[in-house]
């Protein structure tokens, strides 16, 4: 190839995400907000399938379609990527194992009735994955920082509208669903429920999620986007202005008054000082100021973390290290490969705990092995990026660092709740991930045929990290 | 394209992939049947079940269904005695006779306080550990009572239909002879006696057909899909071990340069290419 051709590639390659015809990453963008704005597990289609057919199930379905049309019609490629070495080995060998643990407990799961739920929960662990894969395989650098800024819009506008359901008890999300959805799909009635009278217990603020854990969660995934920007803002004003959206959306995760709105968040800004302390001290007058103005206008804000100390709170406590003792029996009768993946019922109460800590609910479902690939899951996309973290690259290292911190956040998150359970999370876990195999990756123009596991070399990796 | 790349490097070693294949197929086989190698023997798994249901109505000679001076409190605290005693070994015991069914391979649970809060109903350790000493069980029997009502509930489970009914013919049928021979022994006078009716009989049907053709599938296509994805790095380790491996600049016959060797060569110039894209943007 010449330098004419390359020229042409590069070009070409220049093609990224607003700027583009390409229709995958819109649909990425019109996943990602549906993600952070409508209550994607309530909404039905009024379509009879033989799975859940939940409105995520019909997203990933296009995605993996128009992907499968691009890989038949598409032209020839002019720039290659090169991901590291091992990028879906966390999620390939959670995979196997996931698919294991059902063909190895596959007599006792259809003895007593649980065939049907492990399979929904297997059609969804596919869809994640599929889901991660390909966002992996299409995301370009250059498209990284604007769909940085495009997570930190979404959860700003999940914060608002979360902050509005607290004060109001309207959950804007799911009406407005509800009326958009009318035609083609039925929506289930908003969770939300608050009680003038504070003594009785937590209200339930959810915003577009089943359930206040699950929006606290992907607000504090989303928090370390609008820290970053801010951090590498050029000017003051656009510094003001990411700092605005990272206390809205710290504000947003603090209203559901579920601890895990604190203790995310505090993790994640935990992570960014420790990785880049220098920019992200320069943000500490303004984050100062910030905490005084929300104790001055509103300091009910913080009653999250008043939530320690009451009572419900303490049972809450009290029914999660119940749980330890409880599935014992379970682990030692199956300590590999667990009960099978997606077995763990909660709707049979009489039968199974809810446990309140996806590690716990893993082990108990997959086992010791199953534990092992679902922390390399998370882990991996932490080992890829760690060489971009600290990059000075405005297109890797601001992404790479703020998605590093996002997926902490999750790993965080999966030891407070069923984390699982909820669809947002995992999903918006897993494109963060893409997003660091995407950061951690070369681009080249293709000059030759180049093997498909050919890694990004030591040196181009020094390189990377350098520039 | 990589998945067009990725099915080009499978083509080229189409023999591994009918080798994964037939791997694939033995693995599916081996998750609906069962290998014997001494004596060499092919047998299914049980993955195939069906399931029944029966209703008992505690009542009075007179029955109490079409009176209404009769007050109904005494026998719906007599269902809930029962729906207890019928999971005890004792009643599980009499069922199995009843079935002509071997008494150890039932498993009775129930009934659950259905109205207590999940974090009551959820079971203890020592509740978990009864529970999965019970899991391998073929037959199973499930008994409910709703506080309010003098029914209960039994549901049955077997590996074939009639068996299933069978099963849940017998519990309201064992626990009619019981009370009956109770009552009998204590002379308990007419019109205290309690009635023990089944409500209509008992039908089975299998209730997860597919289960089987599903899990083999699942089963292959995992196999084969990981053996496809193993054989792409191994290409390279292979290359590898032979010598010929990184940066050795020796050309290749089909016309690559060598995966890592390519990888590293290029990368300071895919460096360069980054950074010129930036200034491009």
């Amino acid at each position: 190839m010449g330098p004419a051709a390359l020229r042409s590639a590069f070009a070409s390659a220049g093609d990224a995400w607003p700027r583009t015809h390409r229709p995958l990453p819109w649909l990425f963008a019109g996943f990602l907000a549906s993600l952070f704005l409508l209550p994607i597990d309530a909404i039905h289609p009024k379509v009879s399938l033989p799975f859940s057919p939940d409105l995520d199930r019909f997203f990933v379905a296009l995605i993996v379609g128009v992907w499968i049309v691009g890989g038949v019609l598409g032209g020839k490629t002019v720039v290659t990527r090169l991901r590291s070495r091992g990028w879906a080995a966390g999620m390939i060998a959670f995979l196997i194992l996931a698919v294991t643990s059902i063909a190895v407990n596959f007599d006792r799961i259809t003895n007593l009735g649980e065939w049907d739920v492990a399979q929904k929960r297997l059609a969804v662990l596919f869809g994640l994955a599929a889901m991660f894969a390909i966002v992996s395989l299409t995301l370009r650098v250059r498209e990284l920082r604007a769909f940085s800024v495009l997570i930190v819009v979404l959860a700003t506008l999940t914060a608002l509208g979360t902050i509005y359901e607290k004060e109001t008890g309207y959950n804007a999300f799911y009406s407005t669903a509800t009326k958009a959805f009318a035609p083609v799909a039925d929506v289930d009635p908003s969770p939300t429920e608050i009680d003038p009278d504070q003594n009785r217990g937590r209200p339930t603020i959810t915003g577009p999620t089943r359930h206040g854990l699950s929006v606290t969660s992907i607000l504090s995934m989303a928090l370390p986007f609008a820290i970053v920007l801010a951090a590498i803002a050029p000017t003051v004003r656009r510094r003001l202005l990411w700092g605005a959206a990272a206390c809205i959306i710290v504000t947003g995760a603090l209203v559901t008054q579920r601890k895990s709105g604190a203790v995310i968040p505090a993790f994640v800004l935990l992570a960014l000082f420790a990785l880049r302390p220098r920019e992200l001290l320069r943000l500490a007058p303004y984050g100062v100021v910030a905490v005084a103005l929300a104790f001055a206008i509103a300091p009910g804000v913080f009653s999250s973390v008043q939530e320690f100390g009451r009572a419900d709170s303490r049972a809450s406590t009290a029914g999660r290290t119940s749980d330890y003792p409880a599935i014992v029996p379970d682990l030692l009768s199956n300590p590999l490969f667990g009960r099978g993946y997606g077995t763990l019922d909660s709707a049979r109460s009489d039968t199974y705990r809810i446990l309140d800590n996806e590690y716990l609910g893993q082990v108990y479902q997959v086992g010791v092995l199953g534990l092992i690939a679902f922390l390399a899951l998370i882990v991996t996309p932490l080992f890829l990026v760690r060489s971009v973290l600290r990059s000075d690259n405005p297109l890797r290292g601001p992404p790479a660092l703020a998605a590093g911190a996002g997926c902490l956040a999750f790993g965080v998150a999966c030891a407070l709740y069923d984390i699982l359970s909820f669809p947002q999370a995992p999903y918006l876990f897993l494109f963060l991930a893409a997003i660091c195999v995407c950061a951690s990756s070369v681009e080249a123009p293709v000059e030759e045929p180049v093997e498909l596991d050919a890694p990004p070399s030591a040196t181009a990796r020094a390189q990377l990290a350098t520039s | 394209m990589e998945p067009a790349r990725t099915l080009k490097i499978l083509w080229r070693r189409r023999r591994l992939v009918a080798l994964g294949a037939a791997v694939a197929l033995l693995a599916a086989l081996l998750s609906i049947y069962r290998l014997g190698l001494f004596p060499p023997s092919l047998e299914s798994r049980s993955n195939v079940f069906a399931s029944a249901s029966s209703q008992i109505l505690v009542d009075a000679p007179n029955s109490a269904f079409a009176d209404t001076s009769f007050d109904l409190d005494e026998l719906d605290t007599r269902a809930s005695v029962f729906a207890r005693f019928l999971a005890s070994p004792a009643a599980v015991a009499l069922i199995a006779k009843e079935a002509g069914i071997p008494f150890e391979a039932i498993e009775a649970r129930g009934p659950f306080e259905l109205n207590l809060p999940e974090v009551q109903q959820a079971p203890t350790a020592e509740e978990r550990s009864s529970q999965i000493l019970g899991e391998g069980a073929l037959y199973r029997l499930r008994f409910e009572n709703n506080p309010g009502l003098p029914i209960v509930s039994v549901f049955a489970q077997a590996p074939e239909p009639e068996e299933a009914a069978t099963l849940a013919a017998a519990a309201p049928a064992a626990l009619h002879d019981y009370i009956e021979r109770i009552q009998v022994e204590q002379q308990t006078p007419l019109q205290r006696q309690v009635v023990v009716r089944q409500l209509g009989s008992s039908r089975g049907g299998t209730v997860n057909q597919g289960a089987n053709l599903q899990i083999a599938t699942l089963v292959f296509a995992v196999v084969l899909g990981t053996w496809c994805m193993l054989l792409i790095p191994a290409r390279t380790i292979a290359r590898g071990w032979r010598g010929g491996g990184p940066g050795d600049g020796q050309p290749r016959s089909n016309g690559s340069a060598g995966g890592r060797a390519n990888g590293r060569r290029r990368a300071p110039e895919a460096l360069r290419a980054d950074g010129r894209q930036q200034r491009i943007g």
